[in-house]
């Protein structure tokens, strides 16, 4: 809303021409923006000054009593002629002022006045009103510090509000920053997990290694790597440790996806003398990937010229299905 | 502030109001009973930092003088009597002379005296009459953003009036 429009908006609020959502909208930005407000409360006070032009008349004297009837509350002003000054204003002293002057055709100036007595109920109707023109007399400066009050202390909702609305999104950043660090310490815990779990199977290698190395096996041994056949699964990689004598060895694979139910991988061994691959076992990998599997082969190797890995119907095969090699090496 | 007290303070003004509107001593007591009870009805809920009860009495005043001169159909007669600025003649009602209104209300009747013609007219035809800024333009053959701007300055200008009365 440019200065323009907050001006034409706030003029037609004054006159009673803003209605319906145009209004509602209209109240809640006044409620945010203190030079809005200045700017209804100039222009009120403008149409304020229009009303007191109309020609002034006398309401009508037996509506006062009817309502004051109707609400079935005593007329408080008619039981004590003294009214206590509590906000008086422009409108105030206006009003008291006439009727005061109208009283004083009914003789309310002098209510002391000994043929007042016949018309007390009369008398006593307008005796406040002239209290409250005097009281006026002594209203305009307090009304105007009173407005001033009412403007600073809706200025000072303003800024609470403002002060309060910082405050939240304080609040709400505060919250993305501790979910955040929650999510940061969650990674960092669950990394150091595996880091743990990395360093056990490590301490669990060199302790494999050590113990082949002290039964003598290892300077026998011969070690393969074998690398991946995997488009999808380029870090699949296994590694084989063979002893020629013991005719054993051991198979540790990672990154090797997870199979299908009804199927295993199965380990081969190649030895040229032989002709046909012999089989060393089957396997599965964990979530991870991973596996180490002591294998023995179905035959005497003479040569172990390559070790290689296959996916094959569960429990295994006779004959590798040679299209279904993930990983080979020797 | 008490109900009696209240009533005392603004049903002269009030009720003058309803009366430069509607022209109608009975309509304008209807106005004048409708807003008090009004008034009676939101006393436990009025907020007087919101505005001033005097405002509030105006504001109900001039709004629902100005429904009853719609559903009365006599808007267009009213606008053109205030059009051919003719003097307010209203017979029935008690009128109050004007020799008695004490010296701060007849510097404010003497401050809307002296606007410019146009300005009241435009600000008679939307306080008084209840037409909208577009429909004084269109009375009045005038661009929208002259009216606008009449009716702004003349109330800023009786405002500058008030002020130097604080």
């Amino acid at each position: 809303m440019n200065e323009e429009q907050s001006h034409d908006l706030a003029t037609q609020y004054v006159l009673g021409q803003l209605t319906g959502d145009a209004r509602v909208s209209f109240e809640r930005a006044l409620q945010s923006d203190p030079a809005l407000r200045a700017e209804v409360a100039a222009l009120e006070d403008g149409v304020y000054v229009l009303a007191q032009s109309v020609p002034m008349h006398a309401p009508p004297p037996d509506l006062r009593a009817t309502l004051l009837e109707k609400f079935s509350a005593p007329s408080a002003a008619a039981a004590s002629p003294v009214v206590p000054f509590t906000r008086p204003d422009p409108a105030a002293r206006a009003a008291a002022a006439i009727s005061s002057a109208e009283s004083g055709d009914e003789d309310v100036a002098r209510p002391d006045a000994p043929d007042a007595t016949p018309r007390r109920g009369v008398i006593l109707t307008f005796i406040p009103w002239a209290a409250a023109a005097a009281a006026a007399v002594f209203g305009w400066q307090q009304w105007a510090a009173l407005r001033e009050v009412s403007r600073e202390q809706a200025d000072l909702n303003a800024a609470v509000e403002s002060a309060t609305r910082r405050t939240d999104d304080l609040l709400a950043q505060n919250t993305r920053l501790t979910t955040t660090r929650t999510t940061l310490e969650e990674a960092l815990k669950s990394a150091q997990a595996r880091l743990d779990a990395l360093e056990s199977e490590n301490s669990t290698l060199v302790a494999d290694v050590a113990r082949l190395r002290d039964a003598g096996h290892l300077d026998k041994a011969r070690i393969a790597v074998l690398g991946s056949l995997l488009k999808n699964d380029p870090k699949a990689v296994a590694v084989t440790l063979w002893d020629q004598k013991e005719q054993n060895g051991l198979l540790v694979v990672e990154n090797l996806p997870a199979l299908p139910a009804g199927k295993d991988y199965q380990l081969w061994v190649i030895d040229p003398d032989l002709g046909a691959p012999v089989s060393a076992g089957v396997f599965k990998v964990d979530k991870a990937g991973k596996m180490r599997l002591i294998f023995k082969p179905d035959k005497p190797i003479g040569t172990a010229d390559k070790f290689a890995v296959t996916v094959e119907k569960e429990g295994g095969v006779a004959s590798p299905t040679m299209d279904k090699m993930v990983v080979i090496g020797g | 502030m008490a109900f009696a007290e209240l009533y005392d303070r603004h049903s002269t003004l009030v009720y003058s109001v309803a009366m430069k509107i509607l022209a109608d001593p009975s309509e304008a007591r209807d106005v004048l009973q409708d807003v008090f009870l009004a008034l009676h009805e939101k006393a436990g809920t009025f907020d007087p930092s919101l505005g001033r009860v005097a405002g509030w009495l105006l504001t109900m005043a001039r709004n629902r003088s100005i429904d009853r001169l719609r559903s009365l159909k006599r808007q267009r007669d009213y606008a053109e009597r205030v059009w051919n600025e003719q003097p307010d003649e209203q017979a029935g009602a008690a009128a109050v002379a004007p020799a008695t209104y004490p010296d701060e209300v007849r510097l404010l009747r003497k401050a809307v005296a002296g606007l410019p013609v146009d300005q009241r007219q435009a600000l008679e035809l939307a306080y008084f009459v209840g037409l909208t800024q577009q429909e004084i333009s269109d009375k009045l053959s005038q661009p929208l953003g002259t009216v606008k701007a009449r009716i702004r300055r003349g109330l800023l200008k009786l405002r500058e009036v008030l002020e130097g009365l604080l």
